[in-house]
């Protein structure tokens, strides 16, 4: 058995550990009168509150994307762009060359 | 004054064509979305990376998205399965068990180390996550997104967001009591 799978059983108390959890992380409504004379459920809530309180520390923490990003995704974008248009030019353009072509030797061997 | 445009007006400009709109929408939004990529990946060049084609593929699609969800939702969804390909890609090569964490290195006594090495046990613990329980975490929990709007980026359902980030949450309170 995992330790994950172990954290996934009832306490010893039988309380789930996924309410317990769901109340701490989400604020769910919990079992509160069981809960301020069960020694396993308050261990547990002080385990699960140490941890999301790193949680929410991780999520406020400070993250700047590079400067860099901006200018570079930047130019990747207009470098697809003018890539898009070259190539919907000479796609237009191709069959256009290739009727001159045919209707030009077409002529020259009408001579 | 300068007049701050909403996204929504922005992405109307640049679906019109107008380069500087898209350029105003990723200024506004490449930080969460860079931020979403390096809680993912755990690695600040990949993030980069993932960052720039998710700004990249959304140009692209941009007239195939529907002005009735948020822009930052839509591109969070892109820098996600972005990301989670990269993931899947990486898998085989480097396969990791579910949840084990090193123990770390002897602490310094101040509160602020303290907190800062136990951030770098979290970050670690949620790199050995799967990619599919580190998904709905990082949004959920990190970057604040409602379990629908994951559901809709995840394209599953809300239930399944639901038992993905319990197993995550299971993952990260087990690898809080190896660091003991």
């Amino acid at each position: 058995m995992s330790a994950m799978e172990a954290a996934s059983r009832p306490l010893s108390c039988g309380v789930d550990l996924v309410g317990l959890m769901w109340q701490v992380a989400d604020g769910e409504p919990g079992d509160l009168a069981h809960q301020a004379g069960c020694q396993v459920c308050q261990a547990a809530l002080v385990e699960l509150r140490r941890l999301w309180v790193l949680v929410g520390e991780l999520a406020a923490e400070r993250v700047a994307a590079p400067d860099k990003i901006d200018r570079v995704t930047m130019q990747r974008i207009r470098r697809a762009l003018f890539a898009a248009k070259v190539a919907e030019f000479f796609s237009g353009l191709l069959p256009r060359l290739g009727w001159a072509l045919l209707t030009y030797s077409g002529f020259a061997r009408g001579r | 004054m300068e007049l701050q445009l909403d996204d929504d007006h922005l992405v109307t400009r640049a679906k019109a064509g107008r380069l500087d709109a898209f350029e105003e929408l990723v200024r506004r939004h490449r930080t969460t979305v860079y931020r979403v990529a390096l809680r993912m990946l755990g690695d600040e060049g990949e993030a980069e990376d993932a960052t720039q084609e998710a700004f990249v593929h959304a140009s692209r699609g941009l007239a195939g998205f529907r002005s009735d969800a948020r822009f930052s939702t839509w591109i969070h969804r892109i820098v996600t399965n972005r990301c989670l390909n990269l993931l899947r890609a990486r898998r085989p090569a480097v396969p990791l068990p579910e949840v084990e964490v090193a123990a770390p290195p002897a602490r310094a006594p101040e509160r602020v180390v303290e907190v800062n090495w136990q951030l770098d046990d979290l970050k670690q613990a949620i790199d050995q996550l799967t990619p599919e329980q580190r998904a709905p975490l990082v949004l959920h929990d990190l970057e604040g997104h409602h379990y629908d709007e994951i559901a809709a980026m995840l394209d599953i359902s809300v239930a399944a967001v639901k038992s993905r980030l319990h197993r995550a949450r299971l993952g990260l309170l087990d690898a809080m009591r190896q660091w003991r």
